[in-house]
């Protein structure tokens, strides 16, 4: 039995010098390997924002706390968005949920359940009878002082053997400023579809303040992505995002033309000011794009994207109009502050 | 003479019009990086 107790004792040690180690190291949490440059390719690029065609959205919000809304949204001319949905969505603590409904039938719901600060579990699921295949993803994302683990299970299933695709991803932080990650993916799809696979993927994060730099590459294809990002003044920030590919970006493409080395390289710059958002972006084949959002009234959003392709003489063009209506005095009065405080 | 044929003949093995994507994305992002990082990155920034 001492010999028990003194092992767990020197475990218990040996832990402890491990906490006050990594507690000297003043080491923060890195963010979480989704979100590993979100700065460039989610908020500074237009693969978020650029649309075609007309767009309408209009929103009532029915409470705030906890927050009720519910939105109907029209397209015309777009090859992505349905030309009607309606979503509705409802949030508070600790639950967030969202759905819609398009034209077509197709339903898409959305569950976050914050169980705390630091654990967050995510549900999505679409269902529909057309083109596009139902779709069931369940996350769990686990964030520590200095360090955030993720799980991920896209369409899990259990038909004689486990299929589906599973995701665990970690990045750790290893100096205050530089972190590293590993992501390893198991895909088994049903034995008429094809051969199981398994990839590792490896990412790094360094975070100077003012700008951020990141790597990430994929262990099997041997795909390198690279971003930098810098805020040049409180209104402007500036990425780079860089994607290199021995096989082609377009892996798809790729199985019927066969592997080529392709590299793209797109460049974007963001302003950022009380009305208005504006975002321009060039990338290394030519491209041109653009996407301003001016609010026109409290309760108008004017949206505009544009992409001009030049070496094969194509061009995108896309409006948008947004409507918020608050359902309350009180959504009156918060939205009338809002605008005070961005005027001000 | 041989020598820089050589070298020449390595040259074009690497950059080919194959993957002349790749470098032509490595140099504008080496050079996207270079200006973002220095002070030419300000004239980004409007001076209102």
């Amino acid at each position: 039995m001492d010999y028990i107790q003194t092992l767990f004792t020197s475990v218990n040690q040996v832990g402890e010098k491990i906490d006050s180690y990594k507690s000297s190291l003043n080491l923060i949490n890195p963010g979480t390997c989704e979100n590993l440059s979100k700065e460039v390719s989610k908020d500074i690029l237009l693969s978020n924002y650029a649309f075609t065609g007309v767009r309408a959205d209009v929103t009532k919000g029915f409470c705030t706390s906890p927050w009720f809304t519910v939105s109907h949204a029209f397209a015309l001319g777009s090859q992505v968005l349905p030309p009607y949905s309606f979503s509705t969505m409802f949030g508070g603590e600790p639950l967030f949920l969202r759905g819609s409904v398009d034209n077509d039938g197709a339903v898409q719901a959305m569950l976050n359940c914050t169980w705390n600060s630091n654990v967050l579990s995510k549900v999505q699921m679409q269902l529909s009878n057309g083109a596009v295949p139902n779709m069931c993803q369940i996350e769990h994302d686990h964030k520590g002082k200095d360090f955030s683990f993720s799980f991920k299970a896209m369409n899990p299933w259990y038909e004689e053997k486990l299929t589906g695709i599973y995701i665990i991803s970690l990045l750790q932080s290893v100096t205050p400023k530089l972190s590293l990650g590993v992501e390893a993916l198991w895909q088994k799809p049903s034995s008429s579809i094809g051969p199981e696979e398994a990839t590792l993927s490896y990412m790094t994060r360094y975070n100077a303040a003012d700008w951020i730099a990141t790597a990430h590459l994929n262990g099997s294809q041997g795909d390198v992505t690279a971003t930098f990002w810098r805020k040049l003044s409180p209104k402007v920030e500036a990425g780079v995002e860089c994607q290199l590919s021995p096989v082609g970006l377009n892996h798809s493409a790729a199985l019927m033309t066969g592997p080529k080395p392709e590299g793209l390289t797109s460049v974007g710059v963001k302003y950022e000011f009380a009305q208005s958002i504006y975002r321009g972006q060039v990338d290394s084949k030519g491209r041109v794009g653009v996407y301003l959002e001016r609010r026109l009234a409290p309760a108008i959003t004017l949206a505009f994207s544009s992409e001009l392709d030049h070496p094969n003489r194509n061009a995108k063009v896309g409006l948008g109009l947004s409507l918020e209506l608050p359902g309350s005095d009180e959504m009156i009065q918060q939205q009338q502050q809002q605008l005070a405080a961005q005027t001000a | 003479m041989d020598r820089i044929s050589a070298q020449k003949d390595i040259f074009k093995k690497v950059v080919n019009k194959e993957n002349s994507s790749i470098f032509v994305s490595l140099g504008v992002f080496a050079v996207s990086v270079a200006i973002l990082k220095s002070r030419l990155g300000n004239f980004l920034v409007p001076q209102l």
